[in-house]
Parts: C-alpha cells; sequence; structure tokens
C-alpha cells in the first residue's frame, strides 16, 4: 500500500449552519494548495448519501488514501464518514475531522473571522491526517450481566425490565431496602393512585426474581474495566442480622427498648434500634443500627438475640466486599429533596406547623405516624393551610432549576388536605406547571374542589400577628400578584414543596468517571437524541439522577436505560479501541513510571525483558503513560508527537 | 369610539431608556413579587416593586409614582431569586426622570446644598469643620495612619455632632494615630446617587477621590454606613485604601484589649441595623459586640434583626422627604423597638439617629426610649472618653 499521501477535503455547509457564516468556498480553495491534497470540494450536506457516495466515488476514481472533512462535531458524525471510508476501502483512521460549526461558525460573528479560523482548523486536520497510520479495532465479548445501582422506582423498573429478558441483574441499594423516595408518598399525581399499593408488587418481584441478585445494605466502591467488561466491587455493611436465617418474625423487633427517629417517617414516629424501615421493606428483614444499639454503645442488652428463635442475630458480623462482574451498569441513583436554607425563610424549624412535602406525605400515609390523619403538632386538626410552591427553587440564590414536579404534587397536597380536613386551602405559586398526560385536568380539578389558587411567591412566613385574626397563627405574606395586593393570610399549617436537588455524598459519578452538571446531576451524553447514554460507554441513566423527573418519565427511562443495556448484551461483542498505548522496547527503560500510572491496569512489566507492555484489550487510549513516560517510550497510537505538532502548525500556519 | 378603544400600548422607547439608563437587570424578572412581599412599606402603604418593574419594562404609564417611595434598604435584592439589583433599577428610572424634569420638590433643597455647599443643607461651606476646631479633633496631617471621614451630618447637625465627639474622643483614647479630613472633602455622595443626581455625584466623588488621593494613610474610617458605602461600592477601587465602619474598628480594639469597657451602662438596648451596614456591606456582628462588651449592658433583638432588619425610612432620599403620619417606617421600626423592652435604641447611622428620633418624638416616647449610637454608648463606658 502507498503510504504517499493522497488527501481529499470536503467542507461541509450544514445548510446555512455554516455556509452562512463561513465562506466554504475559499476555505475550500485554501486547502487545495496543501501538500498532499489531491482534490478540494465544499457540498451543501456532506452527511447526506450524496455526500457520502461523493467521497466513496472520490477514493476510488481519484485514488485518495486519506480523507478529512470540515464540518460538525466528530461526536455527531465522525462514524459517518469514517464508515464511507471503509467502504471505499480506506482504514477509518486515515480520516480527519475538522469542526467548522460548533468551534466556529456557531460561536463566530465575524464572517471575516470566522473564515479564517475554519482554514486554520482544516489546515490543522490536513496536516495531521498526513502522517496517520492505519489503525485495527478489535471485537471484545460483552458479559450478558447488567448492574443497577440505586433501588428507587428507576432501578427497580430498570432492573426487572432486564431480568425479564432472561439476563441477570445485580441491584445494588445503600438503604435496608428498596423502594426509594416513592415508597414514602402517599398517592400518586395525577391519577391518586396509592404509591405503595402500585409500587410494592414491583419491589416482591424484585425480592424473588431468580434473575436478579438483591444486594440491601451494599455500596459500589470500585468499578474497573470498560463496556462490556466491568469488574465492580460491592461493599457490604454489616447488618448484625444473617439474612439467611432470618424469618421476618419480628420478635427482635418488638422486645428492642431502643427507640430512635424513623429517617423513613423524616423523625414524625419511633423506630426500633433493630428495624425494617416499613412495613412492607423488601428484604422484609431487619437490621441493626449500631449507634443506636444499646449493646453496641454498652455492652449489655442483647435482647433481641435471647427472642430470635432462629438464631440469626449476628453481632459479630463484619463488613464484606463481594466482586462481580458485569457487562452494562444503569445508575439509578436518585435524589433527595431541597433541605438547604431557603426554609429558614419560611420559618421551618422555628415552627412547629411548617412542614416539609416529605413530612406531608408521611403524615398523610394510612402506614405513617398519624395513620393518615393530618393533624398539626398540637394534635387539632388544620382549619386553613397554605402550600408554597417553588421552596429553593428556580431560585438563583439556591437552585436555578425549575424541579419540574412540585407544582403537580402540591396540587395533589390542595386535593389531599381538602379531601382529609375540609380546611381552606391557599397555594401559593409562580408559574404553574402542568405539562403532562392529565396534568392540566389534575389542575382544573383542584381549582374546581375550590383550593385558592394564587400567584405570587411568599416572602415570609411569621407570627408576628397584627390583628386578633392572625394571634396564635402562622401568617403568610405574599404578593397576589394577578390582584395586584399585598397578602397576610393567616393559616394553621404551611406545607413547603421543596425543589429536587442531586446525591451530594454520593460518589457514583466519580467511580464511573461519568461527568455531572454544575448541579450535581449526571450529565447524559446527548440531551436530545442519546438521554439515557453517559460518556462512559456501557453506562446508562434512569430516573432522577440524570434530573428532576415524576414517575412516569422515570419509569420510561428506566426502560429505556434497560434496552439499552440489553441491545449491548444481545450484541454480545463492542468493537475495542484502535487508538490504544505502545511502548517502544528499543527505548523503554523500565523504570515502571506507567505501570503504577494506568488508570486500566493494562501496562504489565515483563521482568525477563525488563520492560513495560501494554495489554491492547485493556488500553482506553487514554494517553497517561505517553504523558508520564520520561523516555518518549510510550506513545498513543494516534496522537504521537508528530501529529500533535503537525496539528498545532496546522493552525498556526497563516 | 375612543372611550370604547381604552387599552394601552407599550412605549418602547420609554422602556429602553430605562434600560440603557442602567435598569437592564429588569428583563429578568418573572414577577413572582417576593420582592413586594418582603418590603417594608407593604407594612405601611400600598407599593409593588413587581409592578413597578413590569410598567417600567413596557413604559407603561404608572411607574412614576413609585418611583421616589424605594428606600434602597436592599432587602428585595436580597431575596429576589432571580438576584436583580432591583435598587438599581429604581436609581435607574430615577435618573432617567430627574433629567426630564421630574425631581419631586423636596428634592430640590439637598441637590443645590450639595451642588453649591457639599452638604445636603446648603449650610455655608466654611462651617465644615467647626465642630472639629470646637471639640479638638485633630486635622489629617501626613503622619497619621488613619483618616477619620465625617458623615456632613456629623458636620453640620448638632444631634450628629455628639456622635462625631464620642468618635474622635474614642479613637484619642484607644491612641489611634488618626486625623480629620476636613474641608479637601466633601460629602460622599452616597444618599444622593440613590435618587439619581448621577452628574453630581460624579462631583462629590471626584473632589473626595482628590483629597483622599494625596494623603499617605493607608485605611479611611467612615462614622457612617453610607460613606463606607460610597466608598466600598461607588468609588473605584484606585484609591488603593482600606475602608472601615467605626464599629469595626471598636471590634478590633476590644478584642485586642486596647480599649476597655469599664463604666457600666445598666441599660436594656435593642440594635437596629443601618441598611448599609448590614444588607449592603455585610456588617451584623461587629456593633453587637461592641455592645455585648460594655458591662451592664443586655442586648435583646427586635422582631426583625440582621439580614431582615427593617429600614429607618431614610435611604433612598427619603430622609429628605416628608411622610404623612401612619407612613413612616421610622415609627414601626421605634414601636418594634419599644415592645422589646429596651430602653435604648442604639444604632450605628447619623441617618437612622434622625429618622428614628424624629419618630419617638412623633410617638410621643420621649420618656419610654431613647435614640444613641454605638459610639457613644461605648464612649460613656469609657474613663477617659473625652466627651463633651
Amino acid at each position: 500500500m502507498s503510504h504517499e499521501p493522497r488527501i481529499g477535503v470536503y467542507v461541509c455547509h450544514c445548510g446555512v449552519n455554516i455556509a452562512g457564516v463561513v465562506d466554504v468556498k475559499r476555505v475550500a480553495a485554501e486547502m487545495a494548495s496543501e501538500a498532499g491534497v489531491v482534490l478540494s470540494r465544499e457540498y451543501k450536506f456532506m452527511c447526506s448519501t450524496p455526500g457520502q457516495e461523493m467521497i466513496i466515488d472520490d477514493i476510488q476514481s481519484h485514488g485518495l488514501n486519506r480523507v478529512v472533512v470540515a464540518a460538525c462535531s466528530p461526536r455527531m458524525h465522525e462514524g459517518t464518514f469514517q464508515g464511507a471510508c471503509r467502504k471505499a476501502g480506506v482504514n477509518a483512521y486515515f480520516f480527519q475531522m475538522a469542526n467548522i460549526r460548533e468551534h466556529d461558525s456557531w460561536v463566530t460573528l465575524d464572517k471575516e473571522e470566522a473564515t479564517r479560523k475554519a482554514i486554520a482548523l482544516t489546515r490543522a486536520a490536513v496536516r495531521r491526517v498526513r502522517n496517520h497510520e492505519p489503525l485495527e479495532t478489535r471485537q471484545v465479548e460483552v458479559r450478558k450481566e447488567v448492574l443497577v445501582i440505586g433501588g428507587g422506582i428507576a432501578g427497580i423498573e430498570a432492573a426487572l425490565t432486564v431480568a425479564e429478558s432472561g439476563n441477570h441483574v445485580y441491584l445494588v441499594e445503600r438503604e435496608p431496602t428498596i423502594g426509594g423516595h416513592m415508597a414514602r408518598f402517599d398517592k400518586t399525581f395525577p391519577t391518586l393512585d396509592c404509591s405503595a399499593c402500585i409500587l410494592t408488587p414491583k419491589m416482591n418481584a424484585v425480592g424473588s426474581h431468580p434473575n436478579i441478585t438483591l444486594m440491601t445494605s451494599c455500596e459500589v466502591e470500585e468499578v474497573k474495566g470498560f463496556v462490556g467488561n466491568f469488574d465492580v466491587k460491592v461493599k457490604r455493611k454489616a447488618r448484625y442480622v444473617d439474612h439467611d436465617k432470618c424469618t421476618g418474625c419480628g420478635a427482635c423487633v418488638e422486645k428492642c427498648p431502643v427507640k430512635v427517629p424513623s429517617e423513613f417517617d423524616e423523625g414524625l414516629s419511633k423506630r426500633k434500634a433493630i428495624y425494617t424501615p416499613f412495613p412492607q421493606a423488601v428484604p422484609n428483614k431487619p437490621v441493626i443500627d449500631r449507634a443506636a444499639c444499646t449493646y453496641f454503645r454498652t455492652g449489655k442488652c442483647r435482647l433481641c438475640e435471647r427472642f430470635c428463635e432462629p438464631k440469626a442475630i449476628a453481632f459479630e458480623q463484619q463488613e464484606s466486599t463481594q466482586e462481580i462482574q458485569v457487562g452494562a451498569i444503569i445508575v439509578a441513583t436518585g435524589f433527595e429533596f431541597y433541605r438547604g436554607e431557603a426554609l429558614s425563610w419560611y420559618g421551618h424549624g422555628r415552627y412547629p406547623n411548617v412542614i416539609t412535602a416529605l413530612e406531608f406525605e408521611r403524615l398523610n400515609n394510612a402506614s405513617g405516624p398519624t395513620e393518615g390523619v393530618l393533624r398539626m403538632a398540637d394534635g387539632r386538626v388544620p382549619q386553613s393551610v397554605a402550600i408554597l410552591h417553588c421552596i429553593g427553587s428556580r431560585d438563583k440564590n439556591y437552585q436555578e432549576y425549575c424541579s419540574r414536579v412540585c407544582c403537580m404534587y402540591s396540587l395533589k397536597f390542595a386535593h389531599l388536605v381538602k379531601e382529609k380536613t375540609g380546611a381552606e386551602v391557599f397555594e401559593f405559586y409562580i408559574d404553574m406547571r402542568s405539562p403532562g398526560k392529565g396534568y392540566e385536568e389534575f389542575h382544573d380539578r383542584i381549582r374546581e374542589e375550590g383550593a385558592h389558587l394564587i400567584r405570587g411567591k411568599v416572602g415570609e412566613v411569621t407570627d408576628l400577628a397584627v390583628n386578633p385574626e392572625e394571634q396564635g397563627r402562622l401568617i403568610v405574606v405574599a404578593e397576589d400578584t394577578l390582584a395586584g395586593s399585598r397578602l397576610r393570610v393567616p393559616v394553621d399549617m404551611v406545607v413547603l414543596s421543596p425543589g429536587l436537588s442531586a446525591h451530594r455524598d454520593s460518589k457514583v459519578a466519580q467511580l464511573l468517571k461519568c461527568a455531572v452538571d454544575k448541579n450535581g446531576f449526571f450529565i447524559e451524553k446527548h440531551p436530545k437524541l442519546a438521554p439515557v447514554d453517559t460518556a462512559t460507554d456501557g453506562v446508562f441513566l434512569a430516573g432522577c439522577c440524570q434530573g428532576p423527573k415524576d414517575i412516569p418519565d422515570t419509569v420510561a427511562q428506566s426502560q429505556a436505560a434497560a434496552a439499552k443495556a440489553l441491545a449491548l448484551a444481545t450484541r454480545g461483542v463492542v468493537e475495542a479501541e484502535g487508538r490504544t498505548a505502545c511502548i517502544d522496547p528499543e527505548v523503554c527503560a523500565g523504570c515502571k513510571l506507567c505501570v503504577s500510572l494506568c488508570p486500566y491496569k493494562a501496562i504489565s512489566f515483563d521482568t525477563a525483558k525488563e520492560i513495560s507492555v501494554v495489554n491492547e484489550v485493556l488500553c482506553k487510549g487514554c494517553g497517561t503513560c505517553a504523558a508520564a513516560c520520561p523516555s518518549g517510550a510510550a506513545q498513543a497510537r494516534h496522537f504521537k508527537d508528530v501529529h500533535i505538532f503537525n496539528e498545532i502548525e496546522g493552525v498556526l500556519a497563516l | 369610539m375612543a372611550e370604547f378603544m381604552r387599552c394601552t400600548s407599550p412605549m418602547l422607547e420609554v422602556a429602553q431608556a430605562l434600560l440603557e439608563a442602567g435598569g437592564e437587570e429588569l428583563k429578568t424578572c418573572y414577577q413572582c413579587g417576593t420582592c413586594t412581599s418582603v418590603c417594608p412599606w407593604g407594612n405601611l402603604i400600598e407599593f409593588s416593586p413587581r409592578r413597578f418593574i413590569e410598567t417600567a419594562r413596557l413604559g407603561l404609564e404608572g411607574f412614576e409614582e413609585a418611583t421616589w417611595t424605594c428606600v434602597q434598604c436592599r432587602m428585595c435584592q436580597d431575596r429576589c431569586p432571580q438576584q436583580i439589583d432591583i435598587p438599581q433599577i429604581f436609581r435607574a428610572v430615577r435618573g432617567v426622570l430627574s433629567e426630564g424634569g421630574s425631581t419631586p420638590p423636596a428634592l430640590r433643597v439637598p441637590l443645590a446644598g450639595l451642588r453649591g455647599e457639599g452638604n445636603p443643607w446648603v449650610e455655608p461651606r466654611e462651617k465644615k469643620t467647626a465642630w472639629a476646631t470646637k471639640n479638638d479633633v485633630p486635622a489629617l496631617a501626613p503622619e497619621h495612619e488613619v483618616v477619620l471621614f465625617a458623615c456632613c451630618a456629623n458636620e453640620y447637625e448638632a444631634r450628629n455632632q455628639r456622635d462625631g465627639v464620642a468618635v474622635a474622643g474614642l479613637m484619642k483614647a484607644a491612641g489611634v494615630s488618626f486625623g480629620y479630613l476636613g474641608k479637601e472633602g466633601t460629602c460622599c455622595g452616597d444618599l444622593i446617587a440613590t435618587t439619581g443626581a448621577e452628574s453630581l455625584f460624579s462631583l462629590l466623588r471626584k473632589t473626595n477621590l482628590n483629597a483622599l488621593g494625596g494623603v499617605s494613610a493607608r485605611t479611611t474610617v467612615t462614622i457612617s454606613p453610607h460613606c463606607l458605602n460610597a466608598f466600598r461600592n461607588r468609588y473605584p477601587a484606585v484609591l488603593g485604601m482600606t475602608f472601615r465602619h467605626v464599629t469595626e474598628l471598636w471590634d478590633e480594639l476590644l478584642r485586642e484589649g486596647v480599649l476597655k469597657p469599664s463604666r457600666g451602662g445598666a441599660a436594656r438596648v435593642t440594635y437596629h441595623d443601618p441598611c448599609y451596614l448590614g444588607r449592603h456591606n455585610g456588617v451584623y456582628e461587629a456593633p453587637r459586640n461592641v455592645l455585648k462588651a460594655i458591662p451592664g449592658i443586655e442586648l435583646v433583638e427586635m422582631a426583625h434583626h440582621h439580614e431582615r432588619s427593617i429600614c429607618c425610612g431614610g435611604g433612598g432620599g427619603g430622609a429628605w422627604m416628608e411622610r404623612p403620619k401612619g407612613e413612616r417606617l421610622g415609627d414601626l421600626r421605634v414601636m418594634e423597638a419599644v415592645s422589646t423592652g429596651a430602653d435604648t435604641l442604639v444604632t450605628a447611622c447619623p441617618y437612622c439617629v434622625q429618622m428614628l428620633e424624629a419618630s419617638v418624638l412623633g410617638l410621643n416616647l420621649e420618656g419610654k426610649i431613647k435614640v444613641r449610637t454605638v459610639s457613644e454608648l461605648l464612649s460613656d463606658s469609657i474613663a477617659q472618653g473625652g466627651v463633651e
């Protein structure tokens, strides 16, 4: 094969996206005089079938062996043009793309500037491609097992979907039970289904599914490998109860003398030191809270042990680690409710009858602390309730984004208050957002039921009365922006509807090398066209870890993530990267620096030859070794010095 | 036909003028009304900053009346979910209206005084330093380390002179190497800037920059939070100087043990946060620390304090504008203070002193509560205070 470069350059108009700003004819003309360029053309849409066929025809009729396309981002169409090259018999790595859309025409106003920039970027690609080498990709087998991280409705749905296909799922949940937030809600909007009634069958299905290994009280600790071949270490926290022996009879819980606030009930009720979080927990077997347990604190008690017939209490149990191998990972780590400073403007923590959404859910729940009776701190039933939207949301001081679900769940609260107490409801909103199937109709229904919906964000909740009617009550101060009046509304109870936040304490993104946005939510590969993929191949997103969403959207996304994981498993193989590192055995001094730095453990040391060796199956071509190698022996294929320097010269040449 | 067609059209030329005058940020307002609900005026009169913004945005009739009400207390800005500098929008609109000749009559005196004599009361400029001479306040000299910058009120107004004298006395007692910037300086211009009088403010600023540019001291201490705010936030940082409020200096000198308060005050006091010390410049604890350090003083908080403090009504030119009884923010504040059971209402701003004292008189509460400054109370408690 002749290695004398014969380069074809193609400048794409992308309709007016590029050609509207960049003088594409001039770019093409400039490239024609570059060494090695055989032909240089511009065309309306290079990614179209005629555009691709033009490349194929030119390769065949002009004997091209290198191709440069100046168009959009390689993330968009690199694969498309590499495919065309391959079809015409040119190695895909003899293709180079210059991004003159995202990096140029979309962000440059001045046409002359934009054209000069396009010429510089395209020239860099042309000069770089001259020294490219043909690289081969390899096929690697994909493991069929899937790991799902997080056992809320997102993880449950994803796990069941994968399991139903016959593939095996490991479902890892850090709490002692699956169910997540949904298990704590009372009703779900807009249909008002009982949340537990529709969730618990799914929880049970997970618990008993032959294809699901349920790992509660567990956390992912380490993830190694790559798409199709992940090695995952899972830490199992000590539960101090042997779940293989435990029958879930509950005698231990009954006898335990310690009472601490229940996390599940937002501290509104007590649980024991040995406990199952709620009656329908899966697995429905208790764990011991070490911090609360009298035995662990003082060395005495062991009442639970005495009453446990199957002898399942295991005070000696230790934290352990389990290793699992999977081909794909679905992240379903969910969200937490906003609990920040904004709450304090509304008296949360200062006035006992100012409660949060989650506290309201528990107070309303038949299995909650009041058995579903909405009561105030003194036990009375409220005669009037204010519901405050957007707590910490749409607020640049706290969370700038809209959490999407708060308007709807607040409307649901209005209904529940009316239904249970007949109280007057004053609902304060900024903009009512009800875009979803049946959502606007639900909004309409709440208005019909007589809730007072007031357009205005509340400034403060105070107990400073200015007239006898306000005495002893909570006064909600807001402007009714439609009436143009500043209102003081005395009520008995205030419900705060906070937005959704990303988990602040989660290390999962870091372990998976996934990026999170400024708010802490996982970033999907493409906001429209790859909403469940991530930049890490083989890692998919489901539910609120990617951004706030309601239950229907979460379930849909979970099924989508499962489908993506299954597509991978069904295909059975992945193309391994051709752009791997290589170590020149003649130059390597055997310092082993690269061995310790390689994040994929792809470099080993050949003790006989005293040099480092790259395992190309494991290498991801990240270039760490090449950057660190003191002798220059380690090089990243496709990113060798000659490529980088040619590229820089291309940009700088005027 | 015309009367059946009553409708309003946007006056985009007006709106554009407001944007260009510095009202840019109003574009992002989403009309939630938080500003109106937290505005202290809401307790007394109908006043909606939200509506003001909406009408100004479209140039609709109606925003003019509301323009001069705002006291620039910054409560709305701190709570605005869009972080809009709402006080700045009022200033921009005021500037545009003033250019069109619609300055409220009440502002004519201070405007004329500041333009002609460098103080808002049209007092002759020569009298600026009389208070200092009378009370042996040292004039600034090259060897001094600290510039004392007094408020016009300390210089020309009898009540606030007492505060100025207390400050100078404390500095002497603490052995601070300081000198008073006299006739070379002029009014800081902070308050007049909030009325939209940009060109007048620039003149005052120029004079002060010239005066301070020539001194060797690297720290300037102000008695008024307004002077502090002007220097910190409205003047360019070219002076390379540190600006501090007196209460910050007292707090430091007390912590270092340089000032040792001994004589007890045996008073129950409450502290009123001046908007320009608290919300505008974040100084909340220094004045409280000073009060707590004085033996015998019991500090109690009002219903609204720190970030939630209510304005005295003097900001934004309010100090120069008469308000009918029942529409005075100062009255609200004094009543809050009285309801704490305090016998002294302490503050740290000459304009707050004026407004609050006027309210005490107006409400016939002279026997019940006194208005003092942090410096005055501290001075009382220092043996060599050198007061009066």
